[in-house]
C-alpha cells in the first residue's frame, strides 16, 4: 500500500544561497533598529515609571546620588532598588526564572525590565525633548 | 476529524494519526526540557524554541494541518499546567510560528529550507509572544526597541533549533517511512 507520507528529505536542504540574502536583510533591520532607538535616546533627565499589570503604580526621578529601595504591598517578593548612577533594577523577585533580576541595571530612555510572572514592568522614559521615541508605541 | 476523513485507507491514517500524536509527545518532553535550561540573558522573556524541532518536523514530514494541531495542543498543555498567563504567551508565539512556517513552506512550494524554516519560526515566536505582552498585559514597550532583540535572538535560536532538526532528519526520514 502506497504511504502518503511526504519524506522529503531530498528536498530539503540545511541553507540555500538565497537565505543569506534573507538573513543579511534581518540583520540589517535589526541594526537600522537599534541606530534608531539608539540615536533618539539622550540621557538627560529620565524617569523610571514602575507599572504592575498595567497600571502605574511609581514614577521614580532618576537622580544622580539618589538611592532608594522599593517595595510594593501587592507584591512583598518584589524589590526594586534605584541607584545613585540614575539607574534602576529588581533586586529581586520570586519569579521562577528570575530574568527581571538578571535584567540588572537599567538607565537609558526605552530600556525596560519586566517580570512576567508577577506582571511587574519599570520603564525608563525621558522626560521633556528626550521622549521623541514615544510616539511609535503599540498601545496608547 | 479530519485528519481521519483527508484520506480513504484507514491504516494510514490511522499511521498517521499516531505520527502526528508521537511528534505532540516529542514536542512537550522538548518543551519541558526547555524549562530545565537556564533562561536567556535577555530583557524579555525569550526561549530557545527547542519545541519547534518537533512542530517543524511535523510540518516536513507529516503535513500542514498536523503540524498545526502539534502546535495548537502544545499551548493547550502549557494552558493546563503552567496558567493562564504562560499559556497565553505561548499560544500566541506557537501559533503565529506554526502559521508564518506553513505560509512559507507553501509559497516556496516546499522547497523552504531548514534554516528559512527555522528561523522565520523562532521570529514569529518571538513577536507573538511580544505581541501577547504588549496587547493583553498592556506591557508599555516600544516595538522600536525590542525590535533588534527579537530578530537576532530569532536567528540565533532559530539556526540552533535548525541545526538540531538536520541533525536529526536521516533518523526521523527513517522512522516515517517505516511501515510500523
Amino acid at each position: 500500500m502506497k504511504d502518503n507520507v511526504d519524506v522529503t528529505r531530498d528536498r530539503r536542504v540545511f541553507i540555500r544561497p538565497r537565505d543569506f540574502f534573507v538573513l543579511a536583510a534581518l540583520i540589517g533591520l535589526a541594526l537600522i533598529l537599534y541606530i534608531v532607538t539608539w540615536t533618539t535616546r539622550t540621557s538627560s533627565e529620565c524617569v523610571a515609571k514602575i507599572y504592575h499589570n498595567g497600571q502605574l503604580l511609581e514614577v521614580v526621578k532618576l537622580e544622580p546620588g539618589e538611592e532608594r529601595e522599593f517595595r510594593f504591598d501587592l507584591e512583598p517578593s518584589i524589590a526594586i532598588r534605584q541607584f545613585a548612577d540614575q539607574s534602576i533594577a529588581f533586586m529581586s523577585s520570586d519569579c521562577p526564572d528570575r530574568v527581571c533580576v538578571k535584567s540588572g541595571r537599567i538607565k537609558r530612555p526605552g530600556e525596560f525590565a519586566a517580570c512576567v510572572p508577577n506582571r511587574f514592568l519599570i520603564v525608563i522614559e525621558g522626560t521633556a525633548e528626550s521622549s521623541k521615541g514615544e510616539d511609535v508605541d503599540l498601545v496608547a | 476529524m479530519s485528519i481521519l476523513s483527508r484520506e480513504r485507507g484507514t491504516s494510514v491514517s490511522v499511521r498517521r494519526l499516531t505520527r502526528s500524536a508521537v511528534m505532540l509527545a516529542t514536542a512537550l518532553a522538548l518543551g519541558l526540557l526547555e524549562g530545565m535550561l537556564p533562561p536567556l540573558p535577555a530583557p524579555v522573556p525569550l526561549r530557545y524554541g527547542l519545541a519547534n524541532v518537533a512542530v517543524m518536523a511535523t510540518l516536513i514530514f507529516i503535513g500542514s494541518l498536523e503540524a498545526f494541531s502539534v502546535a495548537f495542543l502544545k499551548s493547550v498543555f502549557v494552558f493546563m499546567t503552567r496558567g493562564l498567563i504562560a499559556g497565553g504567551v505561548s499560544m500566541t508565539g506557537t501559533l503565529l510560528s506554526v502559521a508564518a512556517m506553513i505560509a512559507i513552506d507553501r509559497f516556496l512550494k516546499r522547497r523552504t529550507s531548514v534554516f528559512l524554516l527555522s528561523i522565520s519560526g523562532a521570529i514569529t515566536h518571538n513577536a507573538g509572544q511580544m505581541i501577547f505582552l504588549i496587547l493583553f498585559l498592556q506591557y508599555r514597550i516600544s516595538v522600536l526597541l525590542v525590535g533588534p532583540y527579537l530578530l537576532l535572538f530569532g536567528i540565533a535560536t532559530g539556526s540552533l533549533s535548525g541545526l538540531l532538526l538536520y541533525v536529526m532528519m536521516k533518523p526521523l526520514q527513517s522512522f516515517f517511512k517505516s511501515r510500523v
